[in-house]
């Protein structure tokens, strides 16, 4: 064996024996698992729960649009045959960011800002996670927009996701797995009694939150009031892959969920293979049409402002990339590198984040501009919207 | 479930549930992140417990390793680490230049493909051979050893370019 490799094995050992101690396992496996179970019920049509905490949704949010006309619905967009542009006409700056952040709206290239910055993980004893510290380095903060400045809110919030506009915060108390909205500038939560944080996207006005329904269907909540209404799709999560949650379209009338291939034998150990997505009316819950694109969205935010194109979670087909999408064929343009948040600032670029890099790329995959968040936020979770 | 089942199950994870989260860790880096991986690995394992309980941890094992969603289930959930932050090697003694470099090569370790590490995560922490690996990851045996192999070549790019025989897998 090489030195090389036996510093590689002395690493690998390294790590497994800095492994957190098992701790209370079988007792969340156990709720999990008979969610897992419950889901296949409700595919069966034999369940209706709502349990948003069973499905699955990689982060939060913002469609992408960028002032301008309104992005029109998918249906509009006609298919391409033409090569991506190679270039963008103009590459979005990335704004600086001052030493203390906190002072001032953190921005990003596109005309973003962050609007949350979670809570960095704080182990207790036996691994326990535990409340982490009301601080701006530490605890959840969130975008005050009435100052200007961030502020720290209660650290015992597990998820913190901050809207893409106005002042709301949906949060996840870690416990109860059950969903409230933060006022960033009041302060107070409004505790609801649904799912969790988990399979929950916000609007790109702040306004609603669409949760994804167990038994088929979504749940959209008024963020100011907490009221809530239900939309009915029993058959759209017939064919659900892993990731089994709506995204908005762009526009904010439409959402869409991913479809299995089910010609494909499906195995538990691997990811599916999506064979395409399917579009409902946010006002009626009716089937509206079928795109024919390979993949899951990377969220409400994964579609560009025009809905051309879409960027997709690594499946089956790459397990290892961002695919971008053309929406009317299904065409891969590119593929990026796996990242925490993808997101079109432009018709024609993509903000990634991952950890600390934020990057912007082209339709043909080129990064065009690298910066770095503040070193505060490494390990958080980061919520972005509109300046 | 079955009670005896169900005590079955409770028996698997304190006697195995330690085990796989060093797995867990070494292809994560990141506690909270390993914990949910064997977690999610292991409801999945619960919910089909009357039929694959006889061969369970094969089973938790390959979920384990073949599962990509961890990544994906938290915002901001950080499992890579930038070749930026690679430290500088010091120019000091034999013994801090292995301390350096051994922690320069963790932190590239995570900052390889997800598939990469696993290869690596089986070969080096587990002592599979390339067909156990090959069996567990869905792939064909030189598949696994082109893996290694490149993965071996970038940690060297990633560490610096020192004076030391490369090897694939073995």
């Amino acid at each position: 064996m090489t030195r090389l490799e036996d510093m590689v094995g002395a690493a690998v050992r390294d790590l497994a024996d800095s492994a957190p101690n098992a701790h209370d396992l079988a007792s969340v496996a156990r709720v999990r698992g008979r969610r897992i179970r419950r889901r296949r019920q409700a595919l069966l049509g034999a369940a209706a729960v709502v349990l948003a905490g069973a499905v699955i949704t990689p982060y939060a949010v913002l469609d992408g649009w960028n002032g301008g006309p309104r992005p029109q619905p998918v249906a509009s967009v006609p298919p391409s045959t033409a090569p991506v542009v190679p270039v963008p006409s103009t590459v979005a700056t990335a704004p600086a960011i001052r030493k203390d952040w906190w002072a001032a709206p953190v921005r990003l290239p596109g005309d973003l800002v962050v609007t949350s910055v979670g809570r960095r993980e704080v182990n207790g004893p036996n691994g326990v996670t535990a409340v982490a510290p009301k601080t701006v380095q530490e605890g959840n903060v969130a975008l005050d927009r009435s100052t200007g400045r961030y502020r720290a809110f209660s650290g015992g919030y597990q998820g913190f996701d901050g809207a893409p506009a106005g002042r709301y915060v949906m949060t996840d108390d870690g416990i109860t797995a059950q969903i409230g909205i933060l006022d960033s500038v009041t302060g107070q939560t409004r505790q609801l009694g649904h799912g969790s944080g988990r399979g929950v996207e916000w609007s790109a006005d702040g306004k609603t939150l669409l949760l994804s329904l167990l038994r088929g269907g979504v749940r959209l909540i008024d963020a100011k009031t907490g009221a809530a209404v239900d939309r009915e799709m029993p058959d759209a999560i017939a064919l659900c892959p892993s990731y089994c949650n709506f995204t908005w379209l762009p526009g904010g009338e439409e959402i869409a969920i991913a479809q299995r291939d089910p010609r494909v034998e499906r195995s538990e150990a691997l990811p599916d293979t999506v064979r395409d997505i399917r579009v409902f009316s946010v006002a009626t819950g009716k089937p509206l049409r079928t795109l024919p694109v390979p993949g899951v969205p990377a969220g409400s935010a994964a579609w560009s402002p025009d809905g051309r194109y879409v960027a997709l979670l690594p499946d089956a087909a790459e397990e290892d990339g961002i695919r971008i999408a053309e929406v009317a064929t299904g065409r891969i343009v590119a593929t990026l590198p796996l990242v925490e948040q993808v997101r079109f600032i432009a018709d024609d670029q993509i903000l990634t984040v991952r950890g600390l890099d934020v990057g912007v790329y082209d339709l043909t995959g080129k990064l065009r501009q690298s910066s770095r968040l503040p070193q505060d936020f490494l390990g958080r979770g980061i919520s972005l919207g509109r300046a | 479930m079955k009670q005896s089942l169900e005590d079955e199950f409770t028996a698997f994870v304190a006697d195995r549930g330690q085990s796989l989260l060093r797995i867990a860790h070494a292809l994560t880096g990141d506690r909270e992140s390993a914990q949910d991986l064997v977690q999610g690995a292991l409801a999945k394992a619960y919910a089909r417990w009357p039929r694959i309980h006889g061969d369970a941890e094969a089973y938790v094992r390959k979920i384990i390793y073949n599962d990509r969603a961890s990544a994906w289930r938290r915002p901001g959930r950080r499992n890579e680490v930038t070749v930026a932050e690679v430290p500088d090697r010091a120019a000091a003694g034999r013994h801090d230049q292995d301390v350096t470099d051994r922690i320069a090569v963790r932190e590239a370790l995570l900052s390889l493909p997800e598939r990469q590490r696993a290869v690596l995560v089986m070969r080096y922490l587990e002592d599979r051979s390339v067909e156990e690996t090959a069996e567990v990851l869905g792939c064909r045996p030189g598949t696994v050893a082109s893996q290694a192999s490149r993965a071996l070549n970038k940690l060297r790019l990633l560490v610096g370019d020192r004076p030391v025989s490369m090897g694939g897998a073995r």
